[in-house]
């Protein structure tokens, strides 16, 4: 090993152990050790941005955030959810082991129900640009609360600056933030201090080997493509759903051994 | 609570006040048709022709009796009755019929309310029909007047001294306390029931509640509901109909009542009879409504030199601001609303209304909720004069904040009550929801949203028990793996996906603009509502997985065919 890499790996040690001391920054198990195998301190920091990108509609990105947003229920706060698109379902998050007591739901005037997913939003381009700029104010405002604790919005799109400006705001106040975004966001600079991309099994193994393998159609590949500062950023974590109750569950050690052999042939 | 007089007076309910034109109803305040609505109901002779509604002493020695038609009780008064001295030396003549007018009595009250405002900072009228009582809000004040009784007692001294007769009782809440300065029930239901002969027996007090000659009943915090199971079903203030229901049953007491199962009570009572007996157990808060002041706190700016600039009008609004909030801490009460009149240059005026969910008594925190909604005006004219005026409410206990530990006076439901004071002011109270499960099979009503600041929020205690609920920490939640999933994206109107004769599961259906095929699917599972719902619902959901690897769920409408995408396993 060169010196100059020696000296890399003890910086890159320096700043997680500066991060994870920080007195205002814990970690919180997500609930799914294979995903928090895949973090740097083994967890989802406290007062952070996280980014959850989905490659489309009913991919379960919002539901695998939603999991494992639920170890910071342990902590005094809200739970947020903004919805601007005005079509979140609250009893869904039941299921999921949120309760409906925790749950403040901000739901900013015009949002319709539909969105860009389900044949695009209504309005004219003014009301929409209003109802976008009303739906960052509200994630801002409560991104600045000791109040809340975490809070989970669906967001298309992001400038820079606005991340930027959440980003302080959570190293503010501790809140953690957990933004949903389409496949487009994957093409946008990060301010976020963790990124998920959730996709599909197929479509990940598709991308390894060029769509000739066969898969398990259930399961969902987490890989985490984004952590800040460089610190240990790839890594996939495959998870699976129930097949009654669609609960997102860890993949076995046999099954997981079963599909790597599975790929592999 | 009538003064002493030495006259015999006759209040008497026209029909002719309920027969005016639709134009002028409508000016007429809600609450005198709902005063004139209750006495047609407790009088039969009411619906028909004037009636007497309340009698003085020296016309019931007459024969006069509440409930008589104005036609019964005027032949009285030219037939004396010699049948007791007292009757003998009242001259039928004497008898004077005078119109009963809803909105004097209730003018009447709020005067009395006025005597009493030294004693509480919130005094209120009662909010049932032909109210007779006044509500005060005394928490923390008995230590003022040496304890709870002693105020009572000041209380009912000061009003006989201006010749009101009154009974108090002091209780954890507004239901409680009425109930127990009404245990005949209502006065004009006991009216009727002593027009209804001498048969009529009070069923108000039951026998094993001890009878009680001092004025005054202080019910300890905690205890109301086994204080009250002793009473009869009159004074749960529902209404007459329901009332009636329940005899039927043969539900007379309180215990009865309570005892009932909540899921019998919608196909019973009514609405409001359940909200009355919600009110009753403590499982919904009731709020006084204040009587506005007649000094209110108020302060105003007017200059000759108009401010067209949104920064000087700002500034205005600020100073005002703070001399509202120095009003306030003067006399020790906090405040749920401002409301700001801007009146501009061509005499137009604008309004501007910030209101917060728990009372305030700081100056930078209501002028943040101003410029908020400051924010959403558009100033075509300069401005000439700025009014605002305050609405009052107690306030809540202070607690000390830590002078050395920075974080330590952080307390959440503070953080959070600002920050939904700023969500609410700015983006509308309608935006800002809690979530209660209700007990539908229908997925679009399986929950209620509720919006969190409401006109009642302020100073209620069910907000309070919200905000802290949202804050504090909960144990670890289990998956919930029993129940069948449902999806995080539900569409608010259902998309259509196919007709009656088409298959979505074998022959595929656009997704997005996409044709997409359907590769696996879960079900059915039928949900249905029961026959008798208005709009009744017959379904077979299916959760499928399509070509493009989405997790949908979609239905099959039993009754009008046809199939539906609506929601999305995101």
């Amino acid at each position: 090993m060169s010196a100059t890499s020696a000296a890399l790996q003890m910086l890159r040690r320096q700043l997680v152990q500066s991060q994870s001391h920080s007195p205002r920054r814990t970690v919180v198990s997500t609930g799914l050790p294979s995903v928090d195998a895949l973090l740097p301190h083994a967890g989802l920091p406290s007062g952070s941005l996280l980014e959850w990108v989905s490659d489309g509609p009913g991919h379960r990105a919002s539901s695998i955030a939603f999991r494992c947003a639920t170890g910071f229920l342990q902590r005094s706060g809200a739970f947020a959810v903004v919805d601007g698109r005005g079509c979140f379902n609250a009893a869904a998050v039941r299921n999921i082991g949120i309760p409906l007591s925790r749950l403040l739901l901000v739901r900013p005037q015009g949002s319709s129900g539909r969105d860009y997913c389900c044949g695009g939003g209504s309005g004219t381009p003014q009301l929409r640009h209003r109802h976008r700029t009303e739906t960052l104010w509200a994630l801002e405002q409560l991104s600045r609360s000791s109040g809340v604790q975490v809070v989970v919005a669906w967001i298309d799109r992001l400038s820079s600056t606005a991340q930027r400006r959440l980003q302080l705001a959570v190293e503010t106040s501790g809140v953690t933030v957990f933004l949903i975004r389409p496949a487009a966001a994957l093409r946008q600079t990060s301010w976020a201090d963790l990124r998920f991309h959730v996709q599909s099994a197929r479509e990940m193994q598709s991308a390894v080997s060029g769509g000739n393998a066969a898969c398990d159609r259930s399961r969902i590949a987490v890989r985490l493509i984004r952590s800040k500062n460089a610190v240990r950023h790839n890594g996939c974590a495959w998870l699976e759903c129930h097949h009654e109750t669609g609960n997102v569950l860890e993949v076995s050690e046999l099954a997981r051994t079963a599909g790597a052999e599975d790929a592999a042939c | 609570m009538l003064p002493a007089d030495r006259r015999s007076h006759v209040a008497v309910h026209t029909v002719q006040s309920s027969q005016t034109p639709a134009s002028s109803v409508r000016r007429q305040n809600s609450h005198v048709s709902s005063d004139q609505h209750l006495v047609r109901e407790l009088f039969s002779s009411a619906r028909g022709g004037p009636t007497v509604v309340a009698v003085s002493a020296g016309a019931w020695h007459a024969g006069v009796r509440p409930g008589m038609s104005l036609a019964e009780a005027g032949s009285m008064s030219t037939q004396p009755i010699q049948n007791t001295r007292r009757q003998a030396q009242l001259s039928a003549s004497e008898i004077q019929f005078v119109e009963w007018r809803p909105d004097d009595d209730r003018r009447v009250l709020q005067e009395a309310a006025e005597y009493t405002r030294r004693f509480a900072p919130v005094v209120g009228l009662d909010g049932m029909p032909v109210p007779d009582c006044l509500h005060l809000d005394i928490t923390g004040c008995g230590s003022l007047f040496g304890g709870e009784s002693s105020l009572a007692e000041q209380v009912i001294n000061c009003l006989a001294g201006r010749n009101y007769h009154c009974q108090a009782a002091i209780s954890d809440s507004v239901a409680t306390s009425w109930a127990f300065v009404h245990t005949e029930g209502h006065f004009l239901q006991h009216n009727a029931g002593q027009h209804r002969g001498r048969g009529y027996r009070s069923r108000s007090r039951h026998t094993e509640l001890p009878e009680c000659d001092l004025p005054i009943v202080i019910i300890p915090p905690g205890q109301a509901e086994s204080w009250l199971q002793a009473l009869a079903i009159d004074v749960a203030r529902i209404p007459l109909a329901d009332t009636q229901i329940l005899r039927q049953l043969g539900i007379v007491t309180i215990r009865q009542l309570l005892e009932l199962p909540d899921e019998d009570l919608p196909s019973r009572l009514s609405s409001d009879a359940i909200r009355r007996l919600r009110q009753l157990s403590g499982m919904e808060d009731e709020i006084i409504v204040p009587i506005p002041e007649s000094d209110p706190v108020q302060a105003s700016w007017v200059s000759e030199f108009p401010v067209s600039d949104r920064r000087g009008i700002c500034q205005v609004i600020e100073h005002l601001t703070e001399d509202i909030v120095g009003q306030l801490k003067r006399r020790h009460l906090g405040t749920v609303q401002l409301t700001c009149q801007l009146k501009q240059e061509d005499g137009n005026r604008m309004e501007l209304a910030a209101d917060v969910i728990k009372p305030l008594q700081s100056a930078s925190e209501l002028y943040a909720v101003l410029s908020l909604r400051l924010e959403s005006l558009s100033f075509q004219q300069a401005v000439t004069a700025i009014s605002m005026q305050s609405a009052v409410v107690p306030l809540p206990t202070a607690h000390q904040k830590d002078l050395f530990n920075a974080n330590l006076h952080i307390d959440p439901v503070e953080e959070l009550t600002a920050v939904v004071n700023r969500l609410s002011n700015r983006l509308g109270k309608e935006t800002v929801l809690t979530v209660h499960p209700v007990d539908n099979p229908v997925p679009e009503h399986a929950v209620e949203l509720r919006p969190l600041m409401t006109s009642q929020s302020a100073s209620a205690i069910c907000t309070d028990r919200q905000l802290t609920d949202l804050v504090t920490a909960d144990e670890v939640h289990q998956p919930d793996i029993e129940s069948a999933e449902r999806p995080l994206r539900l569409l608010s109107a259902p998309e259509r996906i196919g007709d009656a004769d088409t298959n979505p599961l074998t022959d595929g259906f656009v997704l997005s603009g996409q044709p997409c095929r359907v590769v696996e699917f879960i079900g059915p599972e039928r949900i249905e509502t029961h026959w008798w719902h208005e709009s009744a619902v017959h379904r077979d959901y299916y959760r499928v997985r399509t070509s493009t690897q989405a997790a949908c769920w979609i239905y099959r409408d039993i009754v009008a065919g046809g199939w539906f995408l609506h929601g999305m396993f995101d």
